[in-house]
């Protein structure tokens, strides 16, 4: 009997919103997505897909947890196409796992993995219902697929970060700086630089009108220089990339355009000089279905002719209910002969994908 | 000649009729805890408070934006009010927010009375309720000016 009372007294209190004060949910947020996709290269030759395939892209849980209103610890793990370690496929990552004390609006201080807050598209790279299309930007955002041999910024960072917002009258701007270990290959970057240098992020972006968004970024650091034998040579190689971005909404339609350029100096041979551009444009209907056009254009090495690669985009975004979206993009790349990736060899390739949002 | 507007009354009367055409027209009231000092606020600094970019009040307590359901009609009339955007709009905000890590949206509740009841529970509290809903104690109304 007192078994059977005491179930009862669980179930309800299990069951009872008012045994679940605000603050106990409101504390902790659980949110995610997930992404399916489907890409097919239209003919034989090119750097596309010609067999058409299926991706389970990922899944992607974020956490937040918020103790109190001055403090956050917040997380993002991904499982990347169907990962599964038994059988070595896929991958499974933290994306960002950090802890942020907000000291003022304009003031916060956050340490851990993050994001490198450059640009439009790297803190949603993977966040496939935050943005249009089907993929993220190649060329100002993931350029080593599109003929670069370093991007022109890591995706993530391990190290110190002060950001926050203010407003000057009815202008609102946001600001981020990092204080990293950079990327390299030779040491884990999230656990040990290999050099004493550290690398430096700063992004402002500033909202004269709320219909309008407009950003500069930063990013340098200074890379070891290995010999054959894998042992640092001392010399240092200067990485450094800056760019302006545009975002504009006045209604339904909206703009945006990104611009990144940067060297690559190795401390013995000649500076590579290296610039990149995203000019993307679309047209809310009913606020439901969204078709887009994106232009991508690289120039991986300013002393290299005929290495250019463009990029069309033409597609559609339909959110069909809550944060679920279906999009189509019909994808042609042009390049010149001296593209490292593509050779002078264009192709055209369709991608649809599946993405959700919570 | 006599101005119109020169009539105490007569001003009173048109004053109280712009009032009830523009309540209205938005179909909500903005809501906060009676302790909150605040008798109104700019829609700018509203947005700023429900875009999270401003999270404190002008005393320093600090702001408890409260949303209501994204298929909420009040919700819908709030937002395109005061932050300029449908509510698929500005759940397309928060969702880069949230993924970038950047900040996570305001608390949701699913209906006026849940909204006034926080709103009730917690002094930094503000909210949206319809027009029609009754303010309970401990809850006022905060005027909203352009």
């Amino acid at each position: 009997m007192k078994l059977r009372t005491l179930a009862c007294l669980l179930v309800s209190a299990l069951l009872s919103p008012a045994l679940a004060p605000a603050q106990v949910s409101d504390m902790f947020h659980l949110n995610g997505y997930s992404s399916f996709e489907f890409e097919k290269q239209l003919g034989d030759k090119g750097k596309g897909d010609p067999n058409g395939s299926f991706d389970a892209d990922l899944l992607d849980l974020v956490f937040n947890f918020t103790p109190s209103e001055r403090l956050r610890v917040s997380t993002d793990l991904t499982w990347e196409h169907g990962a599964a370690t038994e059988d070595g496929r896929g991958n499974v990552a933290v994306e960002y796992a950090f802890a942020e004390v907000s000291v003022k609006d304009w003031l916060k201080l956050r340490a851990g993995k993050m994001f490198t807050g450059f640009g439009i598209y790297n803190e949603i790279h993977t966040a496939k219902p935050a943005f249009l299309t089907v993929k993220e930007p190649l060329s100002t955002n993931k350029n080593d697929k599109f003929g670069s041999d370093l991007r022109f910024y890591p995706r993530w960072q391990a190290g110190l970060a002060l950001l926050g917002n203010a407003h000057l009258s009815s202008v609102d701007l946001d600001y981020i700086v990092q204080l990293s270990n950079g990327e390299q290959s030779s040491t884990n970057p999230f656990e040990e630089d290999d050099n004493t240098s550290k690398a430096l992020t700063a992004r402002v972006r500033v909202r004269p009108i709320p219909t309008l968004t407009v950003g500069a970024s930063l990013y340098t650091d200074n890379l070891t220089e290995y010999d054959a034998d894998g042992k640092d040579t001392g010399g240092r190689t200067r990485l450094l990339s800056y760019g302006a971005q545009l975002q504009w909404n006045p209604s339904d339609l909206g703009i945006e355009v990104e611009y990144v350029r940067g060297s690559i100096a190795p401390s013995t041979t000649s500076k590579l000089t290296r610039s990149a551009l995203t000019a993307m444009a679309y047209y809310r209907i009913r606020d439901r279905y969204t078709p887009y056009f994106r232009y991508e254009w690289i120039d991986p090495d300013a002393s290299v002719a005929n290495d250019n690669a463009q990029l069309f985009i033409y597609g559609v975004n339909v959110r069909v209910v809550r944060a679920l979206y279906l999009k189509a993009d019909f994808d042609t790349v042009k390049a010149g002969a001296a593209n490292a990736r593509f050779k002078g060899q264009g192709y055209t390739e369709i991608k649809a994908s599946v993405a959700v949002g919570f | 000649m006599r101005s119109a507007l020169a009539s105490p009354a007569l001003s009173l009367a048109l004053l109280s009729a712009a009032s009830l055409t523009l309540g209205q027209t938005r179909g909500y009231v903005v809501v906060v805890n009676e302790s909150n000092p605040k008798a109104s606020i700019a829609t700018a600094d509203l947005a700023r408070v429900f875009m999270k970019t401003v999270k404190r009040w002008d005393d320093g307590h600090p702001a408890e934006p409260i949303d209501q359901a994204f298929e909420s009609p009040v919700r819908a009339q709030f937002s395109r009010a005061v932050l300029g955007k449908t509510t698929a709009q500005v759940q397309e905000f928060w969702l880069r927010e949230t993924y970038s890590g950047r900040e996570i949206p305001p608390a949701v509740r699913g209906s006026d009375a849940a909204v006034l009841e926080f709103v009730r529970a917690n002094p930094g509290a503000v909210g949206y309720v319809s027009a029609s809903a009754s303010l309970p104690s401990g809850v006022k109304a905060l005027t909203v000016n352009p």
